[in-house]
């Protein structure tokens, strides 16, 4: 314990020492030998102040309130252990059909499903082009691997999550604040109102799954300053991907916090005395690792968001916004904060909504009491107070009706408008109260000398935490409206909500329903198995005289088409003629084309054009039919330039960071 | 656990109590009002100050609202923010200043933490809850912020003597006595001896008595003012069982211990004060939680909280109904349960002394879970029956002998071919219907044959088709549209319209305005 006492002087004296002898060496000498370091020594390497508790406790694994913080999330899994499935919940439903679209994809060979074939009637929408797949990756990886039902892969991504999110959180908070405020702080924000919201009610899964990226950014992005080794910065970068290929719509409201709290503990963390000169190059230092870490979280997920970003334009985004998402209706009232209404539903317009959107009466007196008591016996400390409580007010403010306005400003608005939702914004509020709570037993020097770590204080903080969510912790469950999980289920859940009727640019009219939906629900009515369509070629637009056409292989991202043009009917020729065009009863979006083959699956010959339909309003996609008589033509979905780039670099992170590792390795190894 | 826990954090009491107690007013930052049982009775009242209030209400020098009341709200009132908005602010600043001041009273002789959870406790007392959010009694909320800032300005004055401590006090006297003159009145002799007694200084208690005499002369020109009691005292006393319920509605006191309105203590507040007393009792009370706490009277303090406390149940109680009757004391107050209002300060004190008694309870984790046990306590109780219907100034009328109820709009709308005339009403039941009346639309038109008004057509009915009037709620707001046919067209024919309501046994109909009428009348072109 002695040596904790002068952590402080130690590290001014290590920091200045450098400070000084690097003055004429520069950066790279300084970089190199912090890393080696840092790889060298590990935990001999005398710790920061903030960090001693991570140092002097056990490792995370060995360390009894990590799993006691993981184990007292089973009241919130536990809802999700009933039997049946809770249909009624807002997105319930969709992330069902997500799955059940993305194991579609996988089937027919896809490791990494952008297109969704049966999604606007069977027109099919770019949806995992757009929207982070992470969640579902896992769910199907149980589904496919294990056998889970759909709904029961869902249900156990959710649980999942909790779990996961405990652990994050209690990982990032011992780090910072000890074991006690670790553990704190995981069941506050595991039993948070709005996360459980997010869970039963909204019965979101991205977002749920995104709770437990965001301590794991905390955390990792803080080493990345406090202890800057290539384990944090590849830590640092695995979060923020997943983070982003979870929800690329959190990490918009997240990254704002993150960079305010990184900066914070550079700015913070050098604690050197001297010229500015001579500081500014320190901090210039410090945010070198976490500048990696971020660098490497872009790169791992560029497979995502390059095409995200990229083409994100190419579907109709005023689906997003308008009608019953228009953001003008969902806006917070300050009363709605503190209000114990809870219930299921949807927000609706003005302050009368049936859904709760409280931060927690328990949650708020918690961090109400770490806040004030850590900023006046830990001055240190109040940087990063500073940051998650403006962080957390000001994101709590945003979703206020109050300021409304905001979302209205030109710059402003249009960041503001990524939640969508406003109250959306409660996310990064739920995750600063969760940490300011664990604060209120910030006491590391009972929490080090005590070795079980449990406390009669702790016990019965938790048990109030835990009791003041107790009567949140349900979940609707009922029958499926559309029936079971199946195409003719998942044609009327898009027909009866109004739902996964995403379309594309080249859209005019959304469709209310298609011949597909038809065939599905016929099937299902007719009480045979509904197997999906065999053909997407719209045979309507073929008139059988100056064209003939017939499917001869067709998956959900591709379709094999024999033709034949101006058919005579005795010898069974057909005829050259370029004014015909097959229709397809796909939306356009960039990523499909279409080839001349050189026979029955064949290879390709020739690229032909694909033109989105002109006449009709559902931008469909035509191929005009080469003039060579007969053949055949492939329609696939495949890599546009930008969705090659991502996944090269992407490729590319994951190999100078292997590089990387095992480079390093081998130096320890040689040395020792 | 020990009291270095405590070190380090002088006014960490203080600040969480600000924080925590928005909880407690956050229900009133609703974008509206709430179905209240008084109504918008103190939004017609702010509207339209009077020595007492007036409007809606039954005018009474001790019974009644003091002008004090919507002092407060004036100022909101003169910015243009809308009366309405006004007398949230008003309710909430009770809240705030009532927490506060528990706070700045207690906080030198229980220690930072202890006066922060009497003044947690404080405002999140369920008595102090259902005055705002189920009674939406002003008069009563503004008592319960004004008595704490009295106990707080002796107690700073009889340990400073500063003037401005003697101002304050000065001020929250008189303030009760202009708000509610009939408590006031009740807690003069307690404050007297409190002063005398806690306080044990014979300046404070110069101060506490002339206050009072000045309290008592400012009501001098409003003597006669008195009006008969809406409700029958005697009626009202609680049973005992009632303070440890748990029952939360929104619902008149009625006759007998069958109430739907809450006359819970609180949880926290009855079993905290239960341990402290014991605590006490084992001499707890001579633990100094902290150097700067003042020890001095803390013991005579704590014995007159508790003492406040069983006088306060016991008047409350039917086994004082002789000692109401017999003092005369029941002239003062609507209901003797109103009486627990003057006790509800020393609950707080008695319930909040707990961290001072005992030092392990004052460390940051146990201290922190006692607020959390009184937020959690009571946190089902912060919402209420909202309403986003924005009433008028002034209402249309007021029907019944008791002001039943009060009719807060009435629209007509004639339309010509078809010949006929539309009344939308929207109305408020102030008291709980004693009978299914029904209501009465009637177009007149002058017979110059006759010189006298004849009914030209007429409109007899339940005023809500589904909804008899008993099975109205207090504080509802209820809407209903009557259409007339006419035989005439209304808006070429000078026609009167009477509308009101009456007893469909034998014709009487329900005295409008305090009986200056039985009907409201509109007139035509």
């Amino acid at each position: 314990m002695a040596h904790k006492a002068s952590d402080m002087e130690t590290q001014q004296g290590i920091l200045a020492g450098i400070n000084r002898r690097d003055k004429t060496r520069g950066w790279r000498t300084w970089f190199k030998r912090q890393w080696s370091q840092s790889q060298q020594t590990g935990q001999r390497r005398p710790p920061v102040k903030d960090a001693a508790t991570e140092t002097a406790a056990p490792a995370l694994l060995k360390d009894g309130l990590f799993w006691l913080s993981l184990g007292l999330t089973l009241f919130a899994v536990a809802p999700f252990l009933q039997p049946g499935y809770f249909w009624g919940a807002n997105d319930a439903r969709h992330h069902v059909y997500f799955l059940f679209e993305f194991d579609r994809v996988v089937q027919d060979g896809v490791w990494w499903p952008r297109w969704s074939p049966d999604f606007a009637f069977g027109y099919g929408y770019p949806f995992f082009n757009i929207y982070g797949p992470f969640s579902h990756f896992i769910a199907e990886g149980l589904h496919r691997f294990l056998g889970f039902s759909f709904t029961g892969a869902v249900e156990t991504v959710f649980g999942l999550s909790i779990v996961a999110s405990a652990g994050a959180m209690y990982a990032f908070m011992r780090s910072w604040a000890g074991r006690w405020a670790g553990l704190l702080s995981a069941v506050v924000y595991t039993y948070a109102p709005y996360h459980l919201l997010d869970l039963y009610v909204r019965a979101n899964l991205a977002e749920s799954m995104a709770f437990v990226w965001l301590p794991l950014c905390l955390w990792t992005f803080r080493n990345t300053v406090r202890r800057p080794n290539y384990r944090w910065i590849v830590g640092a970068g695995i979060s923020y991907a997943g983070l982003m290929i979870t929800s690329n719509l959190v990490i918009v409201l997240f990254s704002p916090l993150l960079a305010v709290y990184v900066l914070a503990l550079i700015l913070t963390g050098s604690g050197l005395t001297g010229s500015f000169a001579s500081r500014a190059r320190q901090w210039i230092y410090s945010s070198l690792a976490p500048a990696a870490g971020l660098a490497l979280g872009l790169g791992f997920s560029s497979i995502f968001w390059i095409p995200m970003v990229l083409e994100r334009k190419y579907v109709r985004l005023d689906q997003w916004f308008d009608g019953r998402y228009d953001f003008h209706g969902d806006f917070l009232y300050f009363f709605q904060l503190f209000s114990p209404r809870w219930g299921f539903g949807v927000s609706v317009p003005g302050p009368n909504d049936p859904i709760g959107f409280q931060l927690g009466a328990a949650a708020l007196t918690l961090a109400a009491v770490g806040v004030f008591w850590a900023w006046q016996t830990r001055p240190r400390w109040r940087v990063q107070l500073g940051v998650f409580v403006l962080g957390g007010v000001v994101a709590a403010a945003i979703s206020m009706n109050a300021l409304a306005f905001l979302w209205d400003w030109p710059i402003v608005g249009s960041i503001l408008q990524f939640a969508q939702f406003p109250w959306r914004w409660l996310t990064v509020t739920t995750l600063a109260v969760s940490v300011l709570a664990g604060l209120a037993l910030a006491d590391r020097r009972k929490d080090e000398g005590n070795k079980s770590g449990l406390s009669l204080p702790l016990f019965v903080l938790v048990a109030a935490v835990l009791l003041s969510s107790y009567p949140l912790l349900r979940v609707e469950i009922v029958e499926p409206a559309e029936g079971p999980v199946s195409l003719a289920g998942l044609m009327r859940f898009e027909r009866d909500a109004d739902e996964l009727t995403g379309s594309t640019a080249w859209v005019k009219e959304i469709p209310t329903w298609s011949p597909m939906a038809e065939y599905y629900i016929n099937l299902d009515k007719a009480g045979k198995p509904v197997t999906p369509v065999t053909t997407k070629v719209d045979y309507g637009a073929v008139d059988g005289k100056h064209l003939v056409v017939g499917s001869v292989a067709n998956n959900t991202v591709m379709e094999e088409v024999y033709f034949c043009t101006d058919v005579n009917e005795q010898t069974k020729t057909c005829s050259p003629r370029d004014d015909q065009r097959i229709v397809f009863n796909q939306f356009f979006y960039p990523g499909w084309r279409a080839y001349l083959l050189d026979g029955m699956h064949g290879n390709p010959v020739q690229e032909l054009p694909i033109i989105p339909e002109e006449e009709g309003t559902l931008g469909r996609m035509t191929v005009p039919v080469p003039a060579t008589g007969e053949g055949y033509i492939l329609l696939q979905y495949g890599d546009t330039p930008p969705r090659i780039v991502g996944r090269w670099v992407s490729l590319a992170t994951l190999v100078l960071v292997l590089a990387i590792g095992l480079g390093l390795r081998q130096r320890i190894f040689r040395k020792r | 656990m020990n009291s270095s826990d405590t070190r380090g954090a002088t006014r960490l009491g203080l600040w969480v109590l600000v924080v925590v107690s928005i909880f407690a007013w956050a229900p009133a930052m609703f974008p509206g009002y709430w179905q209240a049982l008084e109504g918008f009775v103190p939004v017609f009242n702010a509207a339209n100050p009077a020595p007492i209030a007036d409007i809606a209400t039954l005018p009474d020098l001790w019974r009644g609202t003091g002008s004090a009341a919507f002092l407060l709200a004036q100022p909101f009132i003169l910015f243009g923010l809308g009366t309405v908005f006004a007398v949230r602010i008003t309710f909430i600043l009770c809240f705030i200043i009532g927490g506060l001041a528990t706070y700045i009273w207690l906080q030198p002789r229980f220690g930072d933490r202890a006066a922060a959870l009497a003044g947690i406790i404080y405002v999140f007392l369920p008595p102090f809850l259902a005055t705002v959010y189920i009674r939406g009694n002003l008069g009563d909320a503004v008592f319960l912020a004004a008595l704490p800032v009295a106990l707080a300005g002796y107690s700073a004055y009889a340990q400073s003597h500063s003037p401005g401590a003697a101002g304050v006090a000065v001020i929250a006297t008189l303030w009760m006595w202009r708000t509610q003159a009939g408590l006031a009145l009740l807690v003069t002799l307690p404050l007297l001896a409190y002063t005398l007694w806690v306080e044990r200084d014979r300046l404070a208690v110069l101060v506490a008595g002339v206050a009072s005499i000045a309290g008592v002369l400012s009501l001098v020109p409003l003597w006669d003012i008195r009006s008969p009691s809406p409700v029958e005292f005697s009626q009202h006393f609680v049973a005992f069982f009632q303070f440890l319920g748990n029952g939360w509605q929104v619902a008149p006191s009625v006759p007998g211990w069958q109430d739907g309105f809450p006359f819970q203590l609180g949880f926290p507040a009855v079993a905290f004060t239960l341990i402290a007393a014991w605590l006490a009792g084992m001499g707890k009370w001579r633990k100094q939680p902290s150097p700067e706490v003042d020890l001095t009277g803390r013991g005579r303090l704590l014995g007159f909280a508790f003492g406040a406390i069983v006088v306060g149940v016991f008047l409350s109680l039917g086994v004082s109904a002789p000692l109401w009757r017999l003092s005369r004391a029941d002239q003062l107050l609507t209901y003797p349960w109103q009486v627990l209002l003057a006790a509800a300060p020393f609950l707080a004190a008695g319930a909040g002394s707990l961290p001072a008694l005992n030092k392990r309870l004052a460390c940051t984790g146990y201290w922190t879970a006692l607020l959390v046990l009184v937020l959690m306590s009571s946190y089902p109780y912060l919402t209420t029956d909202f309403t986003e219907y924005q009433p008028p100034d002034v209402p249309v009328a007021l029907v019944g002998p008791a002001n039943d109820l009060v009719l807060l709009e009435a629209n007509l709308v004639k339309e010509s071919a078809p010949d006929r005339v539309e009344l939308t009403v929207v109305w408020q039941p102030l008291q709980p219907m004693r009978f299914d009346y029904n209501v009465f639309f009637q177009a007149l038109q002058f017979d110059e044959a006759q010189d006298q008004l004849q009914v030209v057509a007429q409109l007899d009915a339940q005023p809500l088709a589904d909804l008899p009037a008993t099975a109205w709620q207090v504080g509802q707001i209820l809407s209903a549209t009557y259409q007339l046919d006419l035989p005439v067209d209304p808006n070429q024919t000078q026609l009167q319209y009477y509308f009101g309501y009456y007893d469909w046994r034998d014709g009487s109909r329900l005295p409008v305005n305090n009986g200056a009428d039985d009907k409201v009348v509109f007139y035509g072109p």
